[in-house]
């Protein structure tokens, strides 16, 4: 495009003038050339590494070319199927807890009517957000420790446990502990999403309902709830996104154990990529696992846009 | 509406033997604590009584305690003080949903997740009324606003017009005793709102409910009402009819805020001549009819300085008057800028010897024959039994 066509300044002279009509006619590759190249470094060369890893058998020495091996394996494996359910069981549990407890938290901050205090606990419970994952599994993984952790601890002074109880050792305990960790780590998030959604609601919507005679659990069916429902969606496909693909609290919290009860797939994948070293079959689980988020995300997106679109009068 | 003829003026109706009273509002306040501490009086100890099927507008400028009111009425705030009846039974601390009243809001207020039969129907389903009830009622509500073919549609796919109509629908399907109105055509455009201003007001024949209709717009004040509320500060300024509004303002406020374009106002000072008064402003003199000279006389206030009001009807242009004129009903003025309306001109007017001040601007309507051109200096008459004198301190009108 030449400058001309742009309204923008003659052709210049010497250096500087030819430098800025290079920039000029060449705007497009000028603002996008940077996030191009950095987009290649950061996704599309992994990516495409990924992918092609995925094509070669690695078992044994080097590599070799056979298509159909890693992913004939993957359905084929039982432990697989495990880390599918495990991962099903994880992220549905986390989701309800996060936000639900993310909801129950902003009905509450919505209250405050000062909004000094109201921004001020926002941020204040965002921190529990932004505690790194591995740092939450370590910390859960010592709350329940069987012998010194503090919570068997309690359970004993309170009474309520007779001796100590090893919640990580047991199947179903552990699950509900990894789950616990990963909900403590996401309310905030969903608490602050929902928080904003309660906030755009408009106070004459209230007003309405109740002139039209509405009890405040009619309010809260009939105005509160469709008006969430967009942020509700935003809430807990990100909040399911990241659950799903969870690594670091079960690796860090039980490292997948007691016998693969809490091995979800990003764990399952960790497990024969870099304990086995079947990085093709790793590779292979991958696209499976990023297949299904990209495909649930897109169709969530659409279904999120839709809503949108009924609720903007 | 034939039964406007019942109607007192004044703040406070004498008794009304023909109708009942639908609304008693008794030293209704309304006070707020600031976060500094310091307390706001939104609402200042208003009384106003409305009558069964009466059509009443608050009307005043934002800020001016009129939503506060009305909302105090709704049940949406509690008063801090006084009481208010409904029907003649105080409804202290009542919910809004145990005063058999309706609102329609200023941003419409509908469900957007709701069809418009959803919409309408909804007050009715949680009242828990029979299904057939609900659909023969919400079928008749929409028929009676002309909305009928829409009733399967979401509020997003209706003009502002129709979700308008939606909004005046939930309201009337219920059929409550009193129908309250906050701003509820301030978000049309001009010529939607002119139009749903006359359907309103036949809406209103044809309900004949009592209505509460708050507005800032003083034309919707004047066509709808069968009296007008003129309030200001939290305090109310003058009930009246909108004709005694405009004609006998009971204060420089009411003056100033009805009529368009605004009143003129001039500090003068006052003499006698002859038998008659004869008041001074910088620039012109005025000669008083005799009946407002007898008014000034009994007046028991100072009447030396006095607030000289005229409105721009008042003047015309002195070429086009026919009979003949008497010195002090007119005086020479600068003509600074000529806006013709169509019907009649609007001009922008400077006493002579004040022509080149801006500051001593005042607005006259006269006759669209008028040959006043920007620049000239006119003759322009008054005509002085239409003008209106007000306290300076009280801002008080003398002559209502």
């Amino acid at each position: 495009m030449a400058a001309e066509e742009l309204g923008g300044a003659p052709h210049g002279e010497g250096v500087v003038g030819q430098l800025s009509d290079w920039v000029n006619d060449h705007i497009r590759t000028v603002l996008l050339g940077p996030s191009l190249v950095a987009l290649f470094v950061v996704f599309i060369y992994p990516a495409t590494m990924l992918l092609w890893l995925s094509l070669q058998n690695t078992r044994g020495i080097g590599e070799t070319f056979e298509p159909a091996y890693n992913y004939g394996r993957i359905f084929t494996d039982p432990t697989f199927w495990n880390a599918v359910e495990k991962t099903l069981i994880y992220s549905t549990g986390s989701l309800i807890l996060s936000v639900g407890a993310g909801l129950a938290i902003a009905l509450a901050l919505n209250k405050v009517l000062d909004s000094r205090v109201r921004n001020a606990y926002a941020t204040l419970i965002l921190i529990s957000w932004a505690v790194p994952l591995s740092i939450v599994g370590v910390t859960w993984r010592w709350m329940f420790n069987g012998q010194l952790g503090v919570v068997n601890k309690l359970l004993i002074d309170l009474g309520i446990l007779e001796s100590s109880y090893s919640w990580l050792g047991n199947s179903l305990s552990a699950m509900v502990v990894v789950i616990l960790a990963d909900s403590w780590s996401r309310i905030p998030f969903a608490a602050v999403v929902l928080l904003a959604g309660l906030q755009s609601i408009p106070q004459e919507m209230y007003d309405a309902a109740k002139m039209d005679g509405a009890t405040t659990l009619q309010t809260f069916r009939h105005v509160t709830l469709p008006y969430l429902r967009p942020s509700f969606f935003v809430a807990g496909l990100i909040t399911w996104m990241f659950a799903f693909r969870a690594f670091a609290i079960p690796f860090s919290t039980t490292g997948g154990g007691p016998g693969g009860a809490t091995e979800t797939l990003a764990v399952y994948i960790h497990r024969f990529g870099i304990q086995l070293l079947d990085y093709g079959f790793a590779s292979a689980v991958s696209v499976f696992l990023v297949a299904v988020t990209l495909i649930v995300a897109t169709g969530y997106v659409y279904f999120i846009l839709e809503q949108i679109e009924e609720i903007e009068v | 509406m034939s039964d406007t003829d019942h109607t007192t003026d004044g703040a406070a109706p004498t008794a009304d033997e023909d109708r009942a009273l639908s609304l008693e509002l008794d030293g209704i306040t309304k006070e707020y604590t600031e976060d500094d501490g310091s307390t706001v009086v939104a609402v200042d100890d208003v009384s106003l009584d409305v009558y069964e099927g009466e059509f009443i507008v608050l009307v005043g400028p934002s800020g001016c305690g009129k939503t506060t009111t009305l909302r105090i009425v709704a049940g949406l705030e509690q008063p801090t003080r006084g009481s208010l009846r409904i029907g003649g039974e105080d409804v202290a601390g009542r919910e809004p949903r145990e005063r058999d009243i309706a609102m329609v809001f200023q941003n419409y207020a509908l469900y957007p997740h709701k069809t418009v039969r959803g919409n309408i129907a909804f007050p009715l389903k949680i009242r828990k009324y029979p299904d057939d009830e609900i659909e023969t009622r919400v079928q008749d509500t929409a028929d009676l606003l002309g909305i009928g073919e829409l009733l399967d549609r979401h509020p997003a796919d209706l003009s502002g017009g129709q979700q308008q109509r939606v909004a005046l629908g939930r309201a009337i399907v219920r059929d409550p005793a009193v129908f309250l109105f906050d701003e509820p055509l301030s978000n049309l455009d001009a010529k939607l709102r002119i139009q749903m201003r006359t359907e309103l007001n036949k809406l209103h024949d044809r309900v004949g409910r009592t209505s509460v209709y708050v507005t800032h717009d003083q034309v919707e004040a004047m066509t709808l009402s069968d009296r007008v509320v003129v309030m200001n500060d939290g305090t109310v300024q003058q009930v009246a009819r909108p004709k005694t509004v405009y004609q006998q303002p009971a204060n420089r406020f009411v003056a100033g805020f009805i009529g368009e374009p605004p009143m003129n106002f001039f500090p003068v000072t006052t003499s006698p001549e002859g038998d008659r008064l004869r008041v001074d402003a910088d620039g012109f003199s005025l000669v008083l009819p005799p009946e407002i000279t007898d008014t000034v006389a009994a007046w028991d206030g100072d009447t030396d300085r006095l607030e000289l009001g005229i409105r721009p009807e008042a003047f015309e242009d002195a070429a086009l008057v026919e009979r003949s004129l008497a010195a002090g009903e007119t005086f020479p003025a600068y003509v600074a800028v000529v806006e013709p309306m169509g019907p009649n001109t609007d001009l922008a007017l400077r006493p002579d010897n004040r022509a080149d001040d801006e500051a001593a601007e005042f607005t006259a309507r006269v006759a669209n024959e008028t040959d006043a051109a920007a620049g000239e200096t006119i003759e322009i008459a008054v005509d002085t039994t239409e003008i209106h004198l007000f306290d300076p301190e009280t801002g008080e009108n003398i002559l209502a």
